[in-house]
């Protein structure tokens, strides 16, 4: 899936970074999360990592060496494979023991700081440490940050190694910096939205993607910057994949019940739902689905994303790019617009050399927005994260 | 009458394949001295070719002529490809093939200053044919148009340096198109190639058009032609879809497939191809030993907005591919030099534009404005017969899709086309 969807973004994002002139695109750093990662099917391994969009892009611009965190097949954690599709979908990790890193003792900083899972404020505070994952501590909070970012403190120096302090090191003269997707993502996949529980409040957005964008343009004056914005993840398979309702035997149409009343076609199921259906959850006779919130004083995740609900990650998510348009624009950055990108895609699917690529669950090979691409891997990483 | 009957036989040469070297994917083809002359014929039109160039022409002719004629055509297409798909460093080429359009012309006396006759010709044809696995098999494999005019006419001489003539034109139409479906597949996330489609219609589908030619010789030794062929629009209502299974290794998958294409059902299809119309312009000047001639000929593409694919019954595999061609313009020019009375050789160049947009430059036509540099000759054999010979090279400007190919199939193509035609003249 990484694949593909890398291919439809990287053709808009060459676009946009041609755009101003000349571009010197020697020395290339990505910032972002799993969607720069090459995040896939549920793990960090070098297959998908080798398509991310950022080493498409090295390789497009004719760099000899692209430094990234590669993992060992089958990854960390391994990877999802599809056992059967019939009579529904079966995924399964693709190994029992995870992968290792293989390009970690590289001496530089790598060239793709993509970190799965990281929202905006996270490329400023957090800090990883690959001794942790020698040691065989393992932690499912920390590992990718331990992957992606190795050194603590910036070798040499007595600088935070953070993804931001680390971009800024590496003096590159092209930067592509795709993050946000996580400051609302969490919303969708808890199909909950609670600012400053699953969506990062728009105060808080706005002062870390400003503190982002203009420490890069101050520290690195001369790198061109490109920035890309936040698809509708309430368009993505993890969310449009079930229906509302369900068939009886005789072909009526039945609308589930969830704990807080029967669905309608404006609400969504997500894939999270998919063995609770199985099981006939939402039909009459049995428990209703949960729609989740804040349940005596915790939170609690629910399967059930309201139309109202959507709508409010939508919203929030035109304030976010607004921001993003921005911010970009207080720079002089130009702004890959994914969001109507992804859009499109879900509308009109994208042809590629003659085969359709669409949002589709498993079978579309698009998905540009992994915030969203392997519904596989938002339910591997919703579990991890939660 | 017996010669007409025999010659009737003709149509069997529809069978031959036909081919793409034209603008869009109409031919010219249709008589050696005209295309000896770059095409510039529709204010010379003095040979039983003017048929198809100017049928006016005719009513200037004396006794009974015929004409019949084969163009030998080989060609060769390029294509490097640009990122992200199908890559810098990509390349392919179109594979050999040899087309061979045939043309027919017969032109009799009918009564007083009328003068009637048939031609036979292909004016539209396209053939291209890619390798089995090049990176664009799933938007066409290859394609075979074939197109067929039979094209009764009358021509009147109103007076003796005015004409005017009016024929019908039949066309008979076929098409065979292959291409692989890609789908992908969700247990390796990969585009996989789990079949092939050929659509193809047995007989030949037709329609009827028209055309109108005028010829004023003005004096001078100078002369101006004008013609029009109509528009044709054929529906092809019969063709048959034949899908055929590829084994990808994976039975889970191969069973998916099989639920969403009808492998063993050769279901209809059907399509419709709206041919354009052609007005052509010409000015001549003749004098003893030579003509020298021009033709200005708009080419209404814009007719050919879409082609529609229908699996009947299959709306999946349904589409209305966009082509959104536009109007354009070639540009003739000839010389004929007599040097006996019993040979000539003529020189030509014609200029055609594309009227192909940017974004539909594809595999299945890669389209482009190009060159024609012509020269040929023809020899009086004998009082009855006359023979013509042609050599016509068709260099293509390069074409770059730029980025903006609807199938995001995206490179340059590189093409060139080297005909050899031959007609016999004869009169009766």
């Amino acid at each position: 899936m990484k694949r593909n969807e890398a291919l439809a973004v990287l053709a808009a994002l060459v676009v946009a970074a041609s755009a101003a002139a000349q571009v010197n695109f020697s020395n290339y750093v990505a910032l972002g999360d799993s969607l720069t990662a090459g995040y896939a099917s549920g793990g960090l391994a070098k297959f998908y990592q080798e398509h991310s969009y950022p080493a498409i892009l090295a390789r497009q611009f004719g760099l000899a060496t692209f430094q990234q965190p590669l993992v060992a097949d089958p990854g960390i954690a391994p990877v999802l494979k599809l056992q059967a599709l019939d009579p529904s979908p079966v995924l399964v990790p693709s190994g029992q023991t995870p992968g290792q890193p293989i390009n970690a003792t590289y001496q530089g900083i790598y060239n793709n700081l993509g970190i799965p899972g990281a929202k905006t404020g996270d490329l400023l505070t957090k800090t990883g440490d690959i001794s942790k994952l020698a040691s065989g501590n393992i932690d499912p909070s920390t590992i990718m940050y331990d992957i992606v970012l190795r050194f603590p403190k910036i070798p040499q120096t007595n600088i935070d190694g953070t993804a931001l302090n680390q971009a800024i090191a590496k003096r590159p003269t092209f930067v592509t910096v795709w993050i946000g997707n996580n400051d609302v993502l969490r919303a969708a996949l808890t199909a909950v939205p609670i600012d400053g529980v699953t969506m990062t409040p728009v105060s808080v957005f706005q002062q870390q993607y400003h503190t982002l964008l203009a420490t890069l343009h101050s520290q690195l004056p001369s790198a061109k910057i490109v920035v890309a914005n936040i698809p509708s993840v309430t368009a993505i398979p993890f969310v449009t994949t079930l229906k509302p309702y369900v068939f009886t035997p005789q072909g009526q149409k039945l609308y589930l019940q969830a704990d807080t009343g029967p669905l309608t076609d404006a609400d969504y199921v997500t894939l999270q739902a998919a063995s609770l259906l199985a099981q006939g959850y939402g039909t009459p006779g049995k428990p209703p689905l949960p729609d989740g919130g804040i349940v005596n004083g915790q939170f609690v995740p629910g399967v059930v994303l309201r139309g109202s609900e959507a709508a409010a990650i939508n919203a929030r998510i035109r304030e976010l790019n607004g921001i993003i348009a921005q911010e970009a624009a207080a720079i002089g950055a130009p702004v890959l617009d994914i969001n109507a990108i992804f859009n499109d895609i879900v509308a009109h699917g994208y042809m590629l050399g003659g085969v359709k690529l669409t949002a589709a669950f498993l079978t579309g090979g698009s998905s540009p927005t992994t915030a969203c691409t392997p519904s596989a891997w938002a339910t591997r990483w919703w579990r991890t994260s939660s | 009458m017996i010669m007409v009957r025999k010659l009737l036989v003709l149509p069997a040469l529809v069978l031959l394949p036909a081919l793409a070297w034209a603008n869009g994917f109409a031919l010219f083809e249709h008589g050696a001295r005209g295309v000896s002359m770059g095409g510039a014929f529709a204010a010379v039109a003095d040979d039983p070719s003017a048929g198809y160039y100017n049928p006016a022409g005719l009513a200037f002719l004396e006794g009974t002529k015929a004409t019949a004629g084969v163009f030998l055509i080989t060609s060769s297409s390029k294509f490097r490809g640009d990122n992200p798909f199908p890559g810098a460093g990509y390349k392919t080429e179109q594979e050999d093939q040899v087309f061979y359009p045939p043309h027919f012309h017969y032109s009799a006396p009918l009564a007083g200053n009328f003068r009637w006759g048939l031609s036979m010709m292909s004016p539209f044809g396209l053939g291209t044919w890619w390798p089995d696995n090049y990176a664009g098999r799933f938007i066409s494999k290859r394609i075979d148009l074939k197109v067929f005019d039979v094209n009764p006419h009358v021509s009147w001489k109103l007076a003796d340096n005015f004409a005017v003539g009016v024929g019908f034109d039949y066309f008979l139409v076929q098409v065979d198109l292959t291409k692989s479906i890609g789908v992908i597949n969700p247990y390796t996330q990969r585009v996989a190639e789990v079949g092939q489609v050929h659509m193809y219609n047995e007989g030949f589908a037709g329609d009827w058009g028209y055309n109108l030619g005028l010829l004023w010789k003005v004096g001078g030794g100078f002369s101006i032609g004008a013609a029009y062929r109509s528009r044709v629009l054929v529906e092809i209502n019969d063709a048959r879809a034949s899908f055929v299974q590829f084994a990808t290794g994976n039975a889970d998958f191969d069973q998916l497939v099989r639920g969403l294409i009808p492998f063993d059902k050769n279901p209809k299809g059907t399509t419709r191809i709206n041919f354009p119309a052609e007005a052509r312009l010409g000015i001549a000047w003749q004098g003893e030993k030579t003509i020298v001639s021009a033709d200005a000929v708009h080419m209404g593409w814009d007719s050919f907005s879409e082609l529609p694919i229908t699996i009947v019954g299959y709306p999946a595999l349904s589409s209305v591919r966009p082509e959104q061609f536009h109007d354009a313009w070639t540009y003739r020019v000839g010389l004929e030099r007599k040097l006996s009375d019993s040979f000539a050789v003529q020189l030509g160049y014609l200029r055609d534009q594309s009227p192909m947009p940017t974004h539909i430059v594809s595999p299945l036509l890669p389209d482009a404005d190009r060159n024609g540099y012509s020269v040929g000759f023809s020899w009086q054999v004998n009082p009855k017969m006359r023979v013509d010979g042609s050599f016509l090279h068709l260099p293509f400007d390069e074409r770059s899709s730029k980025g903006l190919n609807i199938d995001n199939y995206n490179g340059t193509y590189r093409t060139r086309a080297e005909l050899f035609g031959m007609s016999l003249v004869y009169s009766f």
